[in-house]
């Protein structure tokens, strides 16, 4: 009974604070070009538009391009998943959207980008 | 305390009044229509002619000057800005913040007299266009709103309570179909369309009782004809009548227009004319019947909808050519005119400098000559880019100067068009673009920029202009004082002189405008109510071709000035 009670609200807080599962982590080689290609065609379709503008240097996010070191693989992964609210502006949640691996194929262009020079 | 029985006095009339507004005489004119009740703004254009033109004078060229902040009021949630136009009548402000919370405020000194917000969905959460409205709409005792979750709202207009609410889409099936837009009133029928044009979904508008929120008819944007919809193409072509419709009761007839098909840049699936996507629709309020309709954009591959404001043009004043005409801007940098009764073509006339999708347009026939259109694996610079000539920051006319004032872009975009991927379209939140890359740059012509332009809304002629380094996304105020007054992303408010576009008066408001300047009367003294506050997709997707907005804050405030 104990359990029952206590083993949902243990996953709901793991949820919570972003400890890793098996989704967080990716399927595959992010330095793949064949995912990086796939992820780029996603992110045009999908979040250049409006939002990020053309190789994720528009909108009112921060650029993705020539990011360097700052940009966090995991962190980009759970903001897409999970949509996040800013200061007066919203990102809705992809992750009804996209599969995990697709997600994975999204922060694989990112990191791509992140590593470009500007 | 005094003045508090003055508002429930005012209230009761209004009650009274409204009460008996079904039996009350229609205006015979467009002109009539344009000047009545001069001392309120009693809806989102002010009146159902478009005009956005109050016939106030109290504030003109000689003392603007001297214009200075009454009273501030902050909704205090800043998410997507302040993209409201005000409503006002009888001395009482009425207005919608982020996530449909509606204000009602003493219009002389700001103080709350009620406020609501609604519990919405949590689906709603997960839309693409969230947050943000442009306003409400105030009649028959009542306070209407449409919500982020598909519903149509009425409050009681003293009170502030729900009276009915009216769910209308369901956004699980329906790629989160909302209404961003106040829904608009013909009679005693509420009226409205949802976003957009960019959702893979089937657009409609939607029509209700006003009194009781029964469904009177729906409208379906997508014609249910295989010369317009290739196979069920039509399933997911769009066509949302997303921006406020108008109700012309000269001729009892309401009109709205529709966005772009969808998907945006990719037309091979949807063979076709794709009727009634990027189209002006004149509709019978009682019925919902088609009256007439003009297609501005046949087979749309380039995101150019036909949503913006049905300006009607008096038969009197400076402008008699312009008499029975309907002025109609497309966001290709077309503007239509024709016959308000019939939507006979008299012209069509180009308004932004850079237009390469098409070679021009027919003034004649509307036929859209020399299309230059997207296409898989070739990038191809179309101008204007997929904000249009203009956002939907709405013009106004000046009865007394015979102009038409309106902000302008001059931005381009590069696109690849690309079949959607179909498992990228399961969810509420997605966008059909039909791109493989799209990119916005400057013209080829040279900068990309902004303008506030003063044109005549027949022939186009030119009377002035100014420029501005980034577009300005607020929608304009003309006033009998002789004054124009527009807003900066930066967050400048300004007044210009109507005849010259000489700039007068200039404030700085901390965040850019994105909505509705407006005017009103109350015991003799003229306000002039700015909405103020950064926000919106557009100014994402400007950041590419304009970086500055990238620096530029959000906000959120409802300033109100007047002359002492």
């Amino acid at each position: 009974m104990l359990r029952k009670t206590i083993l949902p609200v243990v996953l709901c807080l793991a949820a919570l604070s972003g400890v890793a599962r098996a989704e967080d982590k990716p399927p595959f080689d992010l330095s793949d070009p064949h995912r990086i290609e796939t992820g780029r065609l996603r992110f045009n379709g999908s979040c250049a538009g409006y939002c990020h503008g053309f190789e994720g240097m528009g909108g009112n996010a921060p650029s993705f391009k020539g990011r360097g070191d700052d940009f966090d693989p995991d962190y980009a992964f759970r903001t897409i998943t999970n949509g996040r609210k800013g200061s007066g502006d919203v990102m809705p949640r992809w992750g009804g959207a996209f599969t995990p691996e697709e997600i994975w194929e999204l922060v694989a262009y990112l990191e791509f980008l992140s590593k470009q020079k500007t | 305390m005094k003045f508090q029985s003055n508002i429930r006095l005012r209230l009761f009339a209004l009650a009274l009044l409204t009460t008996a507004a079904p039996f009350a005489a229609r205006a015979e004119t467009v002109e009539a229509m344009g000047m009545a009740s001069p001392n309120d703004w009693p809806q989102y254009h002010r009146s159902g002619a478009a005009w956005r033109y109050s016939p106030l004078d109290q504030v003109n060229r000689d003392n603007v000057k001297t214009l200075k902040v009454q009273w501030i009021h902050q909704p205090g949630d800043i998410t997507h800005g302040l993209q409201a136009t005000p409503i006002e009548i009888d001395g009482v402000l009425y207005y919608i913040g982020a996530y449909n919370h509606v204000y009602a405020l003493d219009g002389a000194t700001g103080k709350m007299l009620w406020q609501y917000k609604p519990k919405l969905a949590s689906v709603s959460n997960d839309v693409f266009y969230v947050a943000a409205s442009r306003g409400v709409t105030v009649g028959r005792g009542k306070v209407f709103l449409g919500t982020l979750d598909g519903r149509f709202i009425a409050l009681d207009q003293k009170t502030g309570k729900e009276v009915w609410s009216r769910q209308l889409t369901d956004q699980k099936k329906q790629y989160g179909a909302l209404f961003s837009s106040p829904p608009q009133l013909a009679g005693d029928v509420l009226f409205g369309g949802t976003t957009g044009g960019d959702q893979p979904q089937r657009g409609k508008i939607y029509a209700v009782n006003a009194d009781t929120g029964e469904p009177a008819w729906t409208f379906d944007t997508i014609k249910d004809d295989p010369k317009s919809w290739a196979g069920d193409s039509g399933n997911v072509g769009g066509g949302g009548a997303w921006l406020p419709g108008t109700y012309d009761e000269t001729s009892d007839t309401i009109y709205i227009g529709t966005s772009n098909a969808a998907p945006d840049f990719f037309g091979a699936d949807r063979e076709g004319d794709n009727k009634y996507t990027a189209t002006l629709l004149a509709l019978d309020p009682k019925t919902g019947q088609l009256k007439w309709h003009r297609q501005e954009v046949p087979h749309d591959v380039w995101d150019y909808d036909a949503a913006y404001e049905a300006l009607l043009l008096p038969k009197t004043g400076e402008n008699k050519s312009g008499e029975k005409s309907l002025v109609h801007l497309n966001k290709n940098g077309f503007v239509f005119v024709m016959n308000k009764d019939n939507g006979d073509l008299k012209n069509v006339w180009k308004l932004a400098e850079n237009v390469n999708s098409v070679a021009t347009i027919d003034p004649k026939t509307g036929e859209l000559v020399g299309r230059n259109e997207p296409k898989p694996n070739e990038r191809v610079l179309l101008c204007p880019w997929l904000l249009g000539a203009r956002s939907w920051n709405h013009g106004a006319y000046s009865p007394k100067t015979g102009l038409w004032y309106t902000n302008t872009m001059e931005a381009c975009n590069e696109v690849v068009s690309r079949r959607d991927d179909p498992n990228a379209l399961k969810t509420v939140n997605a966008l059909s673009l039909g791109v493989a890359e799209l990119k916005t740059v400057a013209p080829p012509s040279g900068k990309a920029l902004g303008r506030l332009v003063a044109r005549d809304p027949v022939t186009g002629a030119a009377k002035w202009s100014v420029d501005y380094d980034i577009p300005a996304l607020s929608s304009v105020l003309a006033t009998a004082g002789g004054l124009v007054f527009n807003g900066d992303v930066e967050g400048n408010i300004y007044a210009y002189d109507a005849e010259s576009g000489k700039k007068l008066w200039q404030f700085f408001a901390g965040s850019g405008l994105r909505g509705g300047p407006i005017s009103y009367s109350i015991k003799g003294k003229q306000y002039i109510a700015v909405p103020t506050g950064l926000g919106s997709h557009a100014v994402g997707f400007m950041a590419s071709a304009f970086p500055k907005v990238k620096e530029l804050p959000a906000g959120a405030a409802l300033v109100v000035f007047a002359v002492n």
